[in-house]
């Protein structure tokens, strides 16, 4: 049941993340996750819907994105995805490889949504942010 | 006029990482005080204690080491293994796995001296302690004879998160339809690295290869903290 001790703290970290913004007004967290963590996607997002019912998130929603096991061969140097976790490369079948991506829960990004001051939109018009929603791809 | 401003945050942060540097940290501070780390782990049964209790009783007073040993509750671990070794119980209370916290905990309760190896025995699991960095320099996954030898393939993370494999209770080969090679073949598809060693605590078979392990890994961390020095 480790998915909940996991939540609890992606939880506290989309907090911080999303201040000076109030927690009420993240609207969703992305998140993705590989296969090598060894949790569940179906039981974070449990965790997660009972958990945020306590917090100032609960009507903030979970986008939990799958993640490839990819790894680099530290021989032939080729990039490949780990299947059925065979962990050897693809290529040269040598058993000296480096895991870059699918073992951890990264937490991407947080859509907020604000009532909207002049202040706000100033800065806003002045910085890098999105108001189109939930998906980049 | 009801002007609702959405925009995306990016972060991008692996949300475990800094459970990750705490463990990389107490990793580096045992280093220094040349203790080496062992995380025992296996299903339940498997043989951690037993392990631990013939470790101890071969190296008698010629090497200082102590124990944490988790369970979820009792403290008949530690009573086991108190007439030979300095142990601490770490009693969970439920969950199914240790966290550096814990070990932490324990290890500020032992007597304070530089002990030569710090042996954690995990709660009986084959699934979370694989997710729980506790510190450790070594991982070391036990499978027993009695159980299947297609473990490995059913809890790939474990056996790729360990540097060691240990089947033990090979006193029982003759009588488990128990294959070693198929065990080890199995965990090496996982896990290219692994040392593969072979015990029995009922007729002490492997245990002094074990314990040369051991000091090996402990040569190797000292070697590999003057490097950095």
């Amino acid at each position: 049941m480790h998915e909940f001790s996991l939540v609890q703290l992606l939880i506290a970290q989309a907090v911080r993340a999303a201040a000076p913004a109030k927690p009420e007004s993240i609207r969703m967290i992305h998140v993705a996750l590989g296969p090598l963590t060894g949790v569940e996607p179906v039981l974070v997002q449990q965790a997660f819907e009972s958990l945020k019912a306590s917090t100032a998130l609960n009507t903030c929603e979970l986008e939990i994105l799958e993640q490839p096991l990819t790894a680099v061969c530290l021989e032939c140097g080729a990039d490949f995805e780990i299947n059925n976790f065979v962990f050897r490369c693809a290529n040269c079948n040598c058993d000296r490889i480096q895991i870059t991506q699918g073992d951890e829960l990264r937490l991407v990004s947080l859509q907020v949504e604000e009532q909207a001051t002049t202040q706000m939109l100033a800065a806003c018009s002045s910085t890098t942010t999105s108001n189109k929603g939930t998906q980049d791809e | 006029m009801n002007n609702i401003h959405s925009r995306v945050v990016q972060i991008d942060r692996d949300i475990t990482s800094e459970r990750k540097q705490a463990a990389a940290e107490f990793r580096k501070t045992l280093a220094c005080r040349g203790t080496l780390v062992v995380n025992l782990v296996s299903s339940p049964g498997a043989g951690k204690t037993s392990l631990l209790e013939a470790t101890a009783k071969f190296w008698g007073k010629h090497r200082r080491m102590a124990v944490l040993v988790g369970d979820i509750a009792t403290e008949r671990d530690a009573q086991r293994l108190a007439p030979f070794t300095p142990v601490r119980q770490l009693t969970t209370g439920g969950a199914c796995h240790l966290e550096l916290e814990l070990v932490k905990q324990g290890l500020a309760s032992l007597p304070a001296e530089n002990f030569q190896f710090l042996f954690i025995e995990n709660i009986g699991n084959l699934v979370c302690p694989a997710s729980h960095d506790l510190g450790e320099h070594r991982r070391v996954v036990l499978v027993s004879t009695t159980e299947g030898d297609d473990k490995p393939g059913k809890y790939p993370k474990m056996f790729r998160t360990s540097q060691a494999l240990l089947v033990t209770k090979i006193d029982l080969l003759p009588y488990v339809p128990f294959s070693v090679d198929a065990v080890i073949n199995d965990a090496l598809r996982i896990q290219g690295q692994l040392d593969v060693l072979q015990v029995s605590t009922l007729d002490g078979r492997g245990i002094e290869a074990w314990c040369h392990w051991l000091d090996a890994q402990r040569e190797q961390l000292i070697e590999s903290v003057g490097r950095e020095q």
